[in-house]
């Protein structure tokens, strides 16, 4: 099926009930718009399952009735490599993933819709469409702020949708000027800290951007880095690392091995040197805590 | 109190008189005696004694300025910052009139000139020998210490797993890893007592001691020497993190022997 007969048949309200395997290009944001859509239509709520096998193993809850009977499931994954051919008489069914294996597509093929790619004009036009009460260049703003992720879009549309279309424009002022937005950012801490301990220039780039929209405490930075870098020397510099010597667990050390540094080991012991010299260095007064992120990064980065 | 005969003189003498200065530093090495003093003065001046060394805000200041109730104050001032020591000005300027303020130091040059201005200095001299054999007898001891305090920590405490660490870490350094090194700052307790642990500070103060001898007999070379001596020096900055700064001792040293 095309997506766009799946698409006109949900507004046609030509909706089958069966098993539907959406294949989205990037996210899901499209493939839920339309599981929403038909649940509303069908007035059947919606259940997100864990494991795909529940579908096909049912269970009953303590008064003998099925669990899954009236709702319509929803199955997510990122990788769908193998499904159960009694999947295919499943009713109000969905599976969204962003990847298909060759036996899947080939044995479900005609249970397939391929979701295109949410493009940048799509999600300006869904912006633009859905805040038609701010004028362009607030929605530029907008958009820019968000780096036009379609998900922190949704976010923002959300907080205006409470309010009238008369308060919108008002309330977008005030957001702004009170810094309401300054805390959109799909990067975290140890997105920082990780960018730096695989010296991931991109990444980092990217995230000290976005610094200042989410909470970079200079302190737990460099407590992250200490750790980090600590596991790093206790594995990769020991001739036969084991929990017991290291007091990592199996899973850390195996991760650890199996991934290589791009550090060598004088610089992974320079780096040890100066993370651990950072609280000397802050309570004789030497650096001051504002700097210190900048100051970790052109320090560890520049140690040859 | 055994020794120290001019500093018990000097208080018996502001005792009878009633004439005890309100803000009063101790001055002496670890274990002089400091501490043993504070008690027998609270004795004689039958009132408690409380440490707020880890309570030097200007909201503690604050309360004791304003509470009527006698009391010895102990400030321990090797583990307070200047920013602390400046928030104690106020109350050395106008100390409550029946309560008592002692701070205790092993260097004065570590105070502001402001604070011991506003103090009356009470320097502990060094023990003689006879006056350290009331503590211990034994030769060895003897010749380390300089105070009662030490002498009787020492007595009492099992020396080897010390001395034995110490000796590996300036002979066998260059055969660990540095995963191993790195292991070492775990084998220490830092604050109160752990079990199985060893006393970080007796650690301390028995390294800078065998460092000397194995720098003196070439044991070890001398940027090791010195970066021993950065290390026993760096850790009595006020509220320092020890194991970190052991960590990056540790592994400093290991790159100087590869």
């Amino acid at each position: 099926m095309t997506f766009i007969e799946f698409k006109d048949s949900i507004e046609q309200g030509k909706y089958d009930n069966r098993l539907y395997i959406l294949n989205c290009e990037d996210c899901f944001f499209v493939a839920d718009q339309y599981i929403n859509a038909i649940s509303n239509t069908v007035n059947k709520p919606v259940q997100y399952i864990t494991d795909v096998k529940s579908l096909y193993t049912k269970t009953k809850d303590i008064f003998g009735v099925s669990q899954l009977d009236n709702n319509i499931k929803v199955f997510k994954t990122n990788d769908l490599s193998e499904l159960d051919n009694s999947c295919k008489t499943q009713q109000n069914t969905f599976i969204v993933t962003t990847k298909l294996s060759k036996t899947v597509q080939e044995e479900f093929k005609q249970y397939i819709v391929n979701i295109p790619k949410l493009e940048d004009w799509c999600i300006k036009d869904y912006l633009y469409s859905n805040l038609e009460e701010l004028n362009n260049k607030e929605l530029d703003w907008l958009y820019d702020i968000t780096n036009g992720d379609i998900y922190r879009i949704q976010n923002e549309l959300d907080k205006f949708n409470l309010f009238n279309s008369e308060e919108k424009p008002y309330l977008f002022k005030d957001m702004k000027s009170e810094g309401a937005f300054s805390d959109l950012s799909s990067y975290n801490v140890f997105n920082l800290t990780n960018s730096i301990v695989n010296k991931d220039l991109v990444q980092l780039s990217n995230v000290l951007k976005e610094i200042k929209r989410f909470d970079a405490e200079p302190l737990g930075v460099i407590s992250i880095l200490y750790q980090s870098f600590k596991k790093l020397i206790l594995v990769l510099l020991a001739s036969n690392p084991t929990p017991e010597s290291t007091g990592l667990k199996s899973n850390v050390i195996y991760a650890i091995k199996k991934n290589s540094t791009v550090y060598n080991k004088h610089q992974l012991l320079e780096i040890f040197k100066f993370l651990t010299n950072i609280d000397k260095q802050l309570k004789t007064g030497k650096i001051e805590i504002p700097w210190l992120i900048d100051y970790a990064i052109c320090k560890i980065l520049t140690i040859m | 109190m055994v020794g120290q005969q001019v500093i018990q003189d000097t208080i018996n003498n502001f005792i009878d008189t009633g004439t005890l200065p309100n803000s009063i530093i101790f001055s002496g090495g670890w274990g002089c005696g400091k501490h043993t003093l504070v008690n027998e003065l609270s004795e004689k001046l039958e009132i408690p004694v409380e440490d707020i060394t880890d309570k030097v805000t200007l909201a503690t200041i604050q309360e004791i300025l304003i509470s009527s109730t006698p009391c010895l104050y102990i400030i321990d001032t090797d583990k307070i910052n200047v920013k602390e020591q400046n928030a104690l000005l106020k109350l050395l300027e106008e100390p409550p009139k029946t309560s008592y303020l002692c701070l205790l130091t092993t260097d004065k040059s570590n105070l502001l000139p402001t604070i011991v201005n506003r103090c009356f200095l009470l320097q502990f001299n060094p023990y003689t020998e006879n006056e350290l054999k009331f503590f211990t007898q034994d030769k060895e001891i003897l010749d380390l210490v300089t105070t009662p305090g030490r002498a009787l920590q020492l007595s009492n405490t099992d020396l080897e797993p010390y001395k034995a660490l110490i000796t590996k870490l300036f002979t066998k350094l260059h055969t660990a890893s540095e995963s191993n090194v790195l292991s070492i700052p775990n084998k220490f307790y830092y604050k109160a007592p752990e079990e199985n642990k060893l006393d970080f500070e007796l650690f301390t103060f028995l390294l800078l001691k065998m460092s000397l001898d194995a720098y003196t007999s070439n044991l070890i070379t001398f940027k090791f020497y010195l970066t021993v001596l950065s290390f026993i020096d760096s850790s009595r900055t006020p509220h320092i993190a020890l194991p970190q700064l052991f960590e990056n001792t540790l592994i400093t040293l290991k790159m100087l022997v590869g």
